[in-house]
């Protein structure tokens, strides 16, 4: 176990990190001076985005009509539950009594007992015997928040990041609810925005395909198609194609098929079904009803495409070998699984839990061998590393999220907001031949007086790796990490 | 069909799992259901007690025995009913003829007594009013009287098996669905029970409402025909009235929940069916014995085995092309066996799924070509009737223009003996075809088709003409030929010489008889039943669109998996037809896929999606290889419209 108290103390002087060279993390000081620009010569290989906060208005509900536009217009409180019952239903209006546009014009009694039957709703929807804290939640943007892989993610300009395997271009969801595409050799920034789309917790492209783009929004998933060589900046309706299932919202988290199928899989923070589509055909297909976790908050496939971890709300998680859908379960955690990463061949699982500084690593059988697929994990977890600090509150999170290259070479982990080192990204240096192995790098520093809010390594760089991170004030920089790749 | 090794061996099995697990899953829920089924709001209090007190009773349990046993029969229905692939009837007779078949009829009838049957137990359950069929009769006792309520009660499970069976036949529900992903019994029930639970119960109401009504206005003529029948009195008063709200309501939901629990036992059953239907089926790889050829993968992908098999075999061959490298080996290796030419696994399979991808495009072709064909000839008859109205007004002949010239399909049929006419610059030109009222019918006039009507002409201008007519007609041409007319057209068309005095008879014969259906089909009613329905004979070329999904999934796969696993290069020397084919699939989806403007309906959006599964197949096909061969790529030989296609796959441009 090594312990981040025996390593060398995070700078206190905050000097922006520009890459990694020689092993070291390069911050620009007297004595390299040349690297000043190296940021810039650099940026020239990944796309140009720059959100500004201002340019962000966010959409002013589900009850938003194109009379807004012209006139200075406010609904009353029973145009908005119709609509919001037109749209969605029972969960939908009692979903609107219970946010905060709703609260000051209803009783306290009344809300009370709406939030109630919501919470009783949620419960009978999940098909769950126990009845978990976060069904209680009475918004359901704070519920997809309180499962985001973002920092802030309902004050963040951008909500999330996903890089495209392959070509060297990447999506952002934003808090306005638009995504944007931008490419690194084009000026053009597809902007993609639907009525549906709503609260984006999740966005993948598809693996194998230049340019279909899955969006988990509050009440479905979007499939858009954005086509590479288009002119336009704003997709026409014919681009996107709409899934939802019952009872199937809000969309936790999208996952494609890591082989190229055409198959996406999607999870919900209030229900326990696993859901899988046929997008083409538009066929769902549920896989598996978690029992004892009342949702799923997170799907994260191994590279290699067979196991999938499914983490909940509740303190256990579950991870799936993708022939028969078995399924192994790690329970009595001291809280719900926060972050976790796979590394490059599916064979160790890093996870980190709730309120907990330590980093956790499982070990899985290989059964490429077999003709069978297994799990085969080990049966505990073993803690690699240990984040805590004296400066650390009892009860407060440390670690919000951590990815792994694609090499398998560098963990990055990002700092809970509440924490004391949020303002920095620890970088690990990581090998797992012949044993698996981890060393701190250091910490990447950031820009002054912004946070980093998201965290994503570039796939497809053969100099190394390259960590995306996204800031609260809108800023992404990159961070090239130059190293000699370990053979895959 | 009987006769596959796979069907008289491996599915007799899976049937009757399927019937044992229906038995097993209903009788577990029905159980359940027990309590909603003898639940009445006045008695609500003891309601947990008496369902208790009815579990002890041994009666209830042999009635919910005989009941899962009933449930289990549905099965053997459905092998009757199932199919692999749904072909859409292409006319509206084929739809009339389908829909009244004998079979159909026959398996309408069963669902409906079988379900009556199964109502006919829940009834008995629980003494209540619905339990008896006869009853003392109010106004005179010393007589027995047909119970309405039971009546009423048996009647609606019948009409509730029969309608289901017609509307999810009607809905091609009874076609396989093959799942995304294979999962295990068990899981596979649990994670749909609500589902089905739901869609039983919504079906159902929708059922309900129909039969009262219907029942409220005809029911009391069945009524007493089955009185008769039974040799009981007729019924005192209406139980279905509108003096009676109450009572109806409580019937209503009397109905309602058996219904629904009929339905749930049908989608249960079917669902097992399903599952045990469209299990993966591990097929050899290769065997020593040649008494096991027929069991071998390769064996089973051919299109002459039954479409269940086909289908297993394609599913079986993508799995393992995806995720098991032993059988991959399997698949590069060069076979030891003599009798196989030394042939790896790897061409018998390339040649089967491109054969069926070649097949795929070349119908979408030609099925777009007839499309088109049939838009021109509209545009054609109703210019030439145009035409002809204003010739006659004017009196005048009309000149031929080149269009004209260019639509005569003779110049694309011309006799061979017509090249060989003793003047050098001599040919022959069909004169019909100068006849320009007839343009856009051809086999009108009999006599005009003749050989008298062939006359030497000069052979310079014809062979111009002909190679501009045969430039022309391979592009498109005006002229619309659909595919059953095509044969019966070159029946009339221009005879050899020496042919002549032996087929004339039977070609006027056969002309007069075109005539004569031609002028049959003229008449609205036979037009309306006897015309293509477009988008169902779009609809049908993609009706094995899960064959054609798993034959590229696979031969992507295998083609990207042999940079590291294929010791021989079996791949890599025949890797060109896999792109060309894949590439030649994609600009045809592409180019001719698109939907006719007059094609709008259900099928038409079952066929896009399809159509859709199959490109977004394709695309990650081409990604998977190009991404795994990249640059090495160009040295492949494609054509230039190909290659610039190819280029920008591995450009991720695409």
């Amino acid at each position: 176990i090594h312990s981040s108290v025996l390593f060398s103390p995070p700078p206190t002087q905050s000097n922006i990190t520009l890459c990694e060279l020689n092993g070291e993390l390069i911050n620009p000081n007297e004595s390299n001076m040349s690297f000043r620009n190296f940021d810039e010569t650099d940026s020239f290989y990944y796309p140009d985005a720059k959100i500004t906060v201002d340019s962000l208005k966010k959409s002013l509900g589900k009850n938003e009509t194109a009379q807004l536009a012209f006139l200075e217009h406010s609904q009353t409180l029973k145009c908005r539950l119709q609509t919001a019952y037109n749209g969605h239903g029972i969960y939908g209006a009692l979903n609107e009594i219970n946010s905060s546009a709703s609260s000051e014009a209803l009783p306290m009694l009344f809300r009370s007992v709406c939030q109630n039957l919501l919470s009783a709703l949620r419960w009978v929807g999940g098909m769950q015997l126990p009845m978990f804290p976060h069904l209680n939640l009475s918004d359901e943007t704070s519920l997809i928040a309180s499962i985001s892989q973002n920092n802030d993610w309902i004050d963040s300009p951008i909500r999330f990041i996903s890089w495209h395997c392959k070509a060297n271009k990447f999506a952002l969801a934003l808090k306005d609810d638009t995504v944007k595409v931008y490419y690194h050799n084009n000026d053009l920034v597809p902007t993609l925005k639907h009525k549906l789309q709503r609260n984006v917790s999740d966005v993948q492209w598809k693996p194998f395909a230049a340019s279909l783009l899955a969006v988990a929004a509050q009440t479905a998933v979007l499939i858009w198609t954005i086509d590479p060589c288009s002119l336009s900046s704003r997709p026409y309706s014919g681009s996107v194609q709409v899934l939802s299932f019952r009872n199937h919202s809000p969309v936790s988290s999208v996952a494609w098929n890591p082989h190229g199928y055409d198959q996406l899989f999607t999870s919900c923070v209030l229900s326990s079904a696993i859901l899988v589509w046929n997008v083409g055909l538009k066929k769902p297909q549920v896989i598996q009803h978690i029992s004892r976790c009342a949702g799923v908050t997170r799907l994260l496939f191994s590279p290699d495409g067979e196991k999938v971890l499914a983490s909940t709300p509740s303190s256990s998680f579950r991870v799936f070998e993708t022939s028969m859908w078995s399924n192994e379960r790690w329970s009595q955690l001291s809280g719900r699984l926060q972050a976790a990463c796979w590394n490059y061949d599916g064979r160790i699982l890093l996870f980190s839990l709730l309120s907990d500084p330590r980093i956790y690593s499982l070990t899985f059988g290989n059964s490429k061998s077999s003709d069978q697929l297994t799990v085969d994990g080990s049966k505990h977890a073993t803690v690699v590393i240990d984040l805590s600090s004296d400066e650390q509150g009892d009860q407060s999170n440390v670690i919000h999220s951590m990815i792994w290259d694609e090499s398998g070479s560098r963990l990055a982990v990002m700092f809970d907001k509440h924490d004391f080192r949020s303002a920095r990204i620890a970088l690990f240096a990581t090998s797992s031949n012949p044993v698996f192995s981890i060393t701190l790098k250091g910490y990447i520093e950031g820009r002054n007086g912004c946070l980093p809010q998201l965290i994503a390594f570039k796939p497809n760089c053969s100099t190394g790796a390259c960590l995306t991170i996204c800031y609260s004030d809108g800023n992404i920089t990159y961070v090239p990490l130059y190293f000699k790749r370990s053979q895959i | 069909m009987a006769k596959n090794w796979l069907i008289s061996q491996e599915f007799i099995w899976r049937n009757a799992a399927a019937a044992v697990w229906t038995w097993v899953v209903n009788s577990s829920w029905l159980l359940v259901a027990l309590f909603v089924w003898t639940f009445t709001p006045s008695n609500h209090i003891y309601a947990v007690y008496d369902y208790f007190l009815l579990l002890f009773s041994f009666r209830v349990w042999v009635l919910i025995f005989c009941i899962s046993c009933l449930s289990s029969l549905f099965v053997k229905l459905h092998m009757q009913s199932s199919q692999v692939t749904f072909k859409l009837p292409t006319t509206r007779f084929q739809s009339l003829v389908a829909m009244f078949s004998f079979k159909r009829i026959f398996l309408t009838m069963c669902h409906g007594v079988l379900c009556g049957v199964i109502t006919a137990f829940l009834a008995g359950i629980s003494e209540s009013k619905f339990s008896t069929v006869y009853i003392q009769c109010k106004n005179t006792p010393e007589y027995v009287c047909l119970n309405e309520s039971c009546y009423i009660l048996i009647l609606f499970g019948s009409v509730v098996g029969a309608a289901n069976f017609i509307s999810r036949s009607n809905k091609h529900l009874y076609c396989l669905n093959f799942p995304i992903v294979q999962q295990a019994r068990f899981l596979s029930i649990k994670c749909n029970f609500q589902q089905m639970l739901i869609q039983s119960y919504k079906t159902c109401a929708k059922f309900l409402q129909y039969f009262l009504i219907f029942y409220y206005l005809i029911g009391y003529l069945t009524r007493e025909f089955v009185a008769d029948l039974l040799r009981a009195g007729p019924c005192d008063g209406h139980i279905v009235s509108t003096l009676n709200i109450m009572g109806v309501i409580s019937l209503a939901w009397t109905l309602w929940v058996s219904g629904t629990i009929l339905l749930l036992l049908h989608n249960v059953s079917w669902h097992l069916f399903n599952i045990y239907a469209t299990k993966m089926f591990p097929f050899r790889m290769d065997s020593v014995f040649p008494e096991d050829k027929p069991k071998i993968l390769t064996s089973n992908l051919t299109s002459d085995q039954p479409p269940l098999v086909q289908h297993l075999a394609f599913q079986y061959l993508s799995s393992v092309a995806s995720s098991s490298s032993i059988k991959r080996k399997q698949i590069y290796v060069i076979s030891h066996d003599t009798g196989s030419a030394n042939q790896p696994k790897w061409n018998l399979i390339l040649d089967e799924c491109l054969a069926r991808l070649r097949k795929l495009t070349t119908s979408i072709k030609d099925h777009k070509q007839i499309a088109l064909r049939m838009e021109q000839n509209k545009v054609k008859t109703k210019s030439s009737k145009s035409s002809s109205s204003s010739q006659s007004s004017s009196g005048q002949s009309p000149a031929p223009d080149s269009s004209q010239f260019m639509s005569v399909s003779a110049f694309n049929h011309r006799p061979k003996s017509c090249d060989t006419l003793d003047g050098v610059n001599m040919s022959c030109f069909d004169v019909s075809s100068l006849n320009t009222t007839n343009a856009g019918n051809p086999l009108n006039s009999p006599n005009l088709n003749g050989s008298m009507l062939t006359v030497p002409t000069p052979k310079l201008w014809t062979k111009q003409i002909r190679k501009r007519a045969a430039l022309h007609s391979s592009v498109s041409s005006p002229i619309y030929i659909s595919a059953k007319n095509i044969q019966s057209y070159s029946l009339t068309r221009i005879l050899p010489v020496s042919q002549v005095p032996y087929k004339t008879l039977n070609s006027q014969i056969q002309a007069l008889l075109q005539r004569g259906s031609a002028a049959i089909k003229k008449f609205p009613l036979v037009s309306f039943l006897f015309n293509e329905i477009p988008s169902h004979s779009m609809a049908n070329l993609y009706s094995e669109h899960n064959i054609y999904r798993w034959a590229i999934r696979s031969l992507s796969s295998l083609s990207a998996y042999s940079l590291h696993e294929d010791d021989y290069g079996v791949v890599q020397r025949r890797l060109h037809e896999v792109i060309n084919c894949l590439l030649d699939l994609l600009v045809t989806l592409d180019k001719h896929g698109k939907v006719l403007p007059i094609c709008t309906s259900d099928t038409t959006n079952l066929m896009l999606r399809q159509q859709q599964s199959i490109k977004n197949e394709a695309r990650s096909a081409m990604y998977r290889i190009t991404d795994t061969f990249s640059t090495q790529l160009e040295s492949i030989p494609v054509d230039a419209e190909f290659r610039r296609k190819l280029r920008s796959f591995v450009e991720h441009q695409e």
